[in-house]
């Protein structure tokens, strides 16, 4: 499929790492628990194939914060959670069991202004290096199967691309792992491609 | 009277929602603030526009909320404080209590101009509701440790009950005995001495000694005639 050559896909990934070390940085900020973030792989796939690689990955169901930006440049931003991460992650930010039936009100809150700092980071670093402003919905919480949650924001028909990456959350003493899910639409695919270019060119003539 | 402002010509709707609304510059200068926040603290608008929001509520200042309102300047990504992480936005108090909200800070732009439209949601009673619903749990899991508890101290006394009155009724049983050495006979036909009997049959221990006329019939040389030892 690819629509991104080795050098876009690498310079897109460096931009990803530089977002998110600034989503690190404001965790620290915000929380009284310390966060290290790391991103150990990034994935450029087409977006018929997300649903298949996520299953591949043993992952049925996942809770996921996302977030559409608009512009001339648009997309989905999502992060997401296996279950069992989201309860760890929530548990060792409010000191809540996760067996309560109250943590599932705790749980929601949480992991929305979680998701909105990670996702605002990371857009927001985007917008910098691609010189857009976008416009941004408010992030929305769902749980549920992985078909079922990226239905609205993935059109299987399409040879739009999805950046999937890994993302580890230290948190204390727990490893958490979660996902950040960037899903441009196809119609934005060239735009991006020469902004890659642009910047690419830019570091060369520097 | 119905607000004015010919960068913000909605700004009069803000007073008929229900949540808390205010709207600074991007120097954080108040311009706009709502019925339902005059409500919350007390300060009427008048009192508050044009003044620096950062120097009304210092605690704003603190990176927690200052760098991420910066950020919806320059970035215009909507920011949103949630309740159980950052529940005090703003510091207003209700019967005693410290009001907590979901807080959400979003980019306006017109004319030019960079805004802030702060809007807050008062989650108190909820929070308030989560939080007796807590307290009722952890009340109730108490009370049935508890009770689970007492379940088992009644349940091991029953049981001890239980075995006593076993050991009394077989204790009641007419038991054969040797007329002469008083050795008791068992159910298969055996002849147990009564220590042995009693030890299989009840909870009852035995510690050995002689008494006076057996330790003077056994033990003659060292004993006197009331059986003592010499």
């Amino acid at each position: 499929m690819s629509k991104l050559n080795d050098i876009q896909k690498d310079v897109l990934s460096e931009i990803i790492n530089i977002g998110i070390g600034k989503a690190g940085n404001l965790f620290n900020d915000i929380l009284e628990t310390h966060i290290t973030l790391n991103v150990p792989k990034i994935n450029i796939i087409p977006a018929s194939e997300l649903d298949l690689l996520l299953k591949k990955m043993g992952y049925n169901q996942l809770s996921s914060v996302q977030q559409k930006f608009h512009g001339r440049f648009g997309g989905t931003s999502a992060l997401m959670f296996p279950t069992d991460s989201v309860q760890n992650l929530v548990s060792a930010l409010t000191g809540e069991k996760a067996d309560t039936p109250e943590f599932d009100t705790l749980r929601d809150g949480t992991l929305m202004e979680i998701g909105n700092i990670l996702n605002n980071a990371l857009l927001g670093t985007m917008s910098n290096f691609f010189k857009l402003s976008f416009d941004f919905d408010l992030p929305e919480f769902e749980e549920s199967e992985i078909d079922k949650l990226f239905q609205p924001v993935v059109n299987p028909d399409s040879d739009g691309i999805i950046l999937l990456s890994e993302a580890n959350f230290f948190v204390e003493s727990l490893q958490l792992k979660g996902f950040i899910l960037l899903v441009f639409n196809l119609k934005n695919i060239e735009l991006l491609t020469s902004l890659l270019d642009r910047i690419i060119e830019e570091e060369g003539n520097d | 009277m119905i607000k004015k402002n010919k960068n913000l010509p909605f700004i009069f709707i803000l007073d008929q929602l229900p949540t808390g609304v205010c709207v600074v510059d991007s120097n954080f200068t108040v311009i706009s603030w709502n019925h339902i926040l005059t409500n919350w603290s007390k300060i009427k608008e008048t009192e508050i526009q044009n003044k620096n929001l950062l120097e009304e509520f210092p605690h704003l200042k603190q990176a927690r909320f200052l760098n991420r309102m910066k950020m919806v300047i320059t970035g215009g990504h909507p920011v949103i404080f949630s309740v159980q992480l950052n529940p005090y936005f703003f510091e207003f108090e209700a019967k005693g209590k410290k009001k907590c909200f979901e807080t959400f800070v979003s980019r306006l732009t017109s004319d030019n101009q960079t805004y802030l439209l702060i809007y807050l949601q008062d989650m108190s009673f909820m929070n308030d509701q989560l939080h007796a619903v807590t307290e009722l749990r952890k009340q109730a899991l108490l009370e049935i440790s508890e009770r689970k508890k007492a379940e088992k101290i009644l349940e091991n006394t029953v049981k001890k009950l239980t075995n006593a009155l076993a050991e009394v009724k077989s204790l009641q049983e007419i038991i054969p005995i040797c007329s002469h050495c008083k050795k008791i006979r068992d159910d298969k036909g055996y002849w147990n001495n009564v220590d042995d009997y009693l030890s299989r049959h009840s909870s009852i221990e035995f510690t050995h000694g002689l008494c006076p006329s057996c330790m003077r019939e056994l033990y003659p040389e060292f004993t006197d005639k009331d059986g003592n030892i010499i």
